[in-house]
């Protein structure tokens, strides 16, 4: 239908209202989500709520730090899982309300010195640790790291670990947003079988309200796409049964960056 | 209100409550995703608020969808969308399978959208010889066994392990074993393969910020972001009124929808689109074309009924609601199902055939109660019943009793007369809760509940002897305005 005709359409019937159109109702009528705002209480509550969403925070004292734990992580042959050795998803045993306070064994976000615990990341299965091929990672090029060049590719559909930079962080939701602009591509997120984030604490928001007012108050248009990312995917289309990785990654980590 | 059209309701309903562990199964779900939604309500504070906020929100954008849809049209195109405007379910149906015929595009993956299966999309691009495939899991097994969405946010939720099994493994060929591991893994390498190829990715629009052109699409298993990052083409669908203002309006409605939807924090993927990928980026649609779809929209707006625009498409509505419980999705015969089903279908689509559907609720309000936009639907409910029998077409009988009803129910003493001889005479007529000779509006009822008698003697008449044994006085305060010792 002509756009025109269209909206003088939809403009007539809004007409015949009999009651006056309501205003636009102010910002500061949205009430505030309790939640903490000092930097501790913030990575607190982020790595919390991560844990509930089958991901892990780890807490690095330098971005130099967050690099060679990942380094390291790729070396390890069990330590992802990976896209073509076993199942990339699996299923909760029993479902497990996500908003149960998190358990003794969840403890404060991992350090990376620390060793793993049995609830980092996702259950492992037997079949799932291939010791006969390089575990590959994608991320953007500019992000490329000595320790990685001969692990790293281009195309995420190749790699066992995808690794993207966020723009911020949401502690109330355990959410990394990511601006995704030129070699910041959506996939290095999504196609592995696991995903990995670098995520400075300064970035870390308590809330959505200030990220999308900074989106908002933004002079330039928003890049072609922004994605927010909290925890890992799943869905409980069968039968009501949580399985993560369904699409996405089941396998999601968070290094949560000291830069100040 | 004629019986006939009601039979495939009578039908499905009959069905449904005759399958008792699908009414267990049904019970369970509400059960937990009540559990779900208030855990995560609780955390907000003042629930009220945010739902005020909501609400507000919602009911400023419909009043100006004319002033916000042309300023969301000139952002898209601005950020090198493309924007089509379909005035009808056949013009948006038209339009996408004139994108897909124009590119030669043979496979098509789809995120999960009401708006497309409102106007039918799938059909029509089937028939252009494109496969067709639905991503999303719920979608992915109700295409397989070829029905219909059962929940606005969980399509096959009404589908067992035993029945998921045997669905896919028929897809699959091969003997799937009972275990939701297994089933997940089954449909992730099956439908990893179909984003890997396809030419054309579809989505709706859970909500269209004006300011930005922005599609923002909220998704828990990544196959929105797969279906609108690997295919060359992203058409997005979406209902006229879907619309906020700007980003920060998606603080509120973003924050509900999630929590009283699935009762998370926020859904694992929020994807909010600008326009096609940009000159340098690395992934991203080529062309991303937008169809705003009107298909009876702009008949509710600036009636009585405008407020069921303000919906977010949550689902919660039917989560509460204890005839949906028991009824099932399918008896709405309409992709909306619960009660905003009951309030859409017929204002969509029309009364004619529909005019059941503001019956299949005991108004109870639970849904309204809980819509986190502040839908009035039992409100609404009650408006389209008012419209239902104000009708030409319905029954005389149902008119003439309603009528007599509101005779009697606005003269007092007819009212009062009417009870005193129904009383003492009720036992001579109704026997074993039934009439000797009863109209089939009547029977539809006392086919499986028994007709009440009323009381020998009335609340009212009781009260004024009791009042007037305890106070002798002539005149007793407590006797209730306008009781006399005449009523019956």
């Amino acid at each position: 239908m002509d756009r025109d005709l269209f909206l003088e359409r939809v403009g007539a019937s809004l007409r015949r209202a009999a009651e006056a159109r309501p205003p636009k109702p102010s910002p500061s009528a949205v009430p505030v989500l309790p939640v903490p705002e000092d930097r501790e209480g913030m990575v607190q509550l982020f790595a919390d709520r991560l844990h509930e969403l089958q991901g892990v925070a780890i807490r690095v004292p330098s971005r130099e730090a967050a690099l060679a734990d990942i380094a390291a992580l790729l070396q390890d042959p069990d330590g992802l899982s990976r896209h073509s050795d076993g199942p990339p998803c699996h299923c909760a045993a029993s479902p497990r309300h996500p908003h149960d306070p998190p358990s003794h064994a969840d403890g404060p976000p991992r350090h990376s010195d620390d060793p793993p615990r049995d609830s980092d990341g996702p259950p492992r299965h037997s079949d799932d640790s291939p010791r006969h091929r390089d575990t590959r990672i994608a991320c953007p090029p500019s992000l490329v790291w000595p320790a990685i060049e001969e692990r790293w590719t281009a195309d995420p559909r190749e790699a066992d670990f995808g690794l993207s930079e966020a723009e911020w962080g949401i502690a109330a939701s355990a959410t990394v947003v990511l601006r995704h602009r030129g070699e910041y591509g959506r996939a290095f997120s999504l196609v592995p079988p696991a995903v990995g984030f670098l995520l400075p604490v300064s970035r870390l928001m308590p809330r959505l309200t200030p990220v999308v007012a900074a989106v908002h108050d933004d002079a330039d248009a928003p890049p072609a796409c922004i994605t927010f990312v909290s925890g890992a995917s799943h869905s409980s289309d069968i039968a009501g049964i949580s399985c993560f990785g369904v699409h996405g990654p089941a396998d999601v980590r968070v290094w949560l960056i000291e830069d100040e | 209100v004629s019986r006939a059209p009601h039979c495939t309701f009578d039908r499905v309903v009959g069905e449904t409550v005759d399958d008792e562990d699908l009414q267990r199964w049904l019970s369970n779900y509400q059960v937990v995703a009540k559990e779900w939604h208030d855990a995560a309500l609780a955390e907000l504070g003042d629930v009220e608020a945010w739902r005020d906020a909501v609400a507000a929100v919602r009911r400023h954008t419909v009043a100006h969808l004319d002033r916000y849809l042309t300023q969301f049209a000139d952002n898209v195109e601005a950020n090198g969308g493309h924007v089509f405007f379909a005035a009808t379910a056949e013009e948006a149906r038209d339009h996408v399978a004139g994108i897909a015929r124009r590119k030669g595009v043979r496979h098509i993956v789809k995120a999960k959208s009401m708006v497309t299966s409102e106007i039918g999309l799938n059909p029509a691009l089937e028939a252009l010889g494109a496969e067709v495939t639905e991503t999303d899991l719920g979608e992915f097994i109700v295409q397989l066994s070829g029905e219909a969405p059962y929940h606005i946010i969980g399509p096959a939720l009404h589908k067992r392990l035993p029945q998921i099994r045997e669905i896919l493994s028929e897809a699959g060929g091969v003997e799937l074993p009972e275990d939701a591991e297994a089933l997940a893994a089954y449909a992730r390498a099956a439908l990893r393969e179909k984003f890997l190829n396809a030419d054309m990715g579809i989505s709706g629009v859970n909500l269209g910020v004006a300011s930005t052109g922005t599609i923002v699409l909220v998704t828990n298993e990544g196959n929105g972001r797969m279906s609108t990052t690997l295919p060359r083409t992203h058409v997005a669908v979406m209902g006229m009124e879907r619309l906020v203002p700007d980003w920060r309006s998606l603080d509120p409605v973003l924050t509900m929808l999630t929590r009283a939807g699935t009762g998370e924090r926020m859904t694992t993927y929020v994807s909010a689109i600008t326009g096609p990928k940009r000159m340098g980026d690395a992934d991203g649609p080529e062309e991303l074309h937008v169809v705003i779809v009107d298909n009876g929209r702009s008949r509710i707006l600036g009636t009585k009924y405008e407020p069921v625009l303000s919906c977010i498409r949550c689902g919660c509505c039917a989560d509460f609601c204890p005839v949906y419980r028991t009824m099932g999705g399918y008896a709405y015969e309409s992709v909306y199902t619960g009660p905003i089903g009951a309030v859409l279908a017929p204002l969509l689509d029309g009364l004619e055939g529909r005019e059941h559907l503001p019956f299949a609720s005991t108004l109870c309000g639970a849904c309204q109660a809980e819509c986190p936009a502040g839908v009035p639907l039992a409100d609404l409910l009650l408006e389209l019943r008012a419209d239902v029998t104000q009708r030409p077409t319905s029954s005389a009988a149902w008119r003439l009793g309603f009528k007599g009803f509101a005779a009697a129910s606005k003269h007092r003493r007819l009212w009062d007369y009417a009870l005193r001889f129904a009383g003492p005479l009720s036992p001579l007529v109704v026997r074993r809760g039934r009439l000797p000779v009863e109209p089939p509006i009547l029977r539809a009822w006392t086919d499986s509940r028994d007709l009440p008698s009323p009381a020998p003697r009335s609340f009212r008449r009781l009260w004024a002897r009791q009042a007037r044994a305890a106070a002798p006085a002539p005149s007793d305060p407590t006797t209730p305005p306008g009781s006399d010792e005449r009523e019956g």
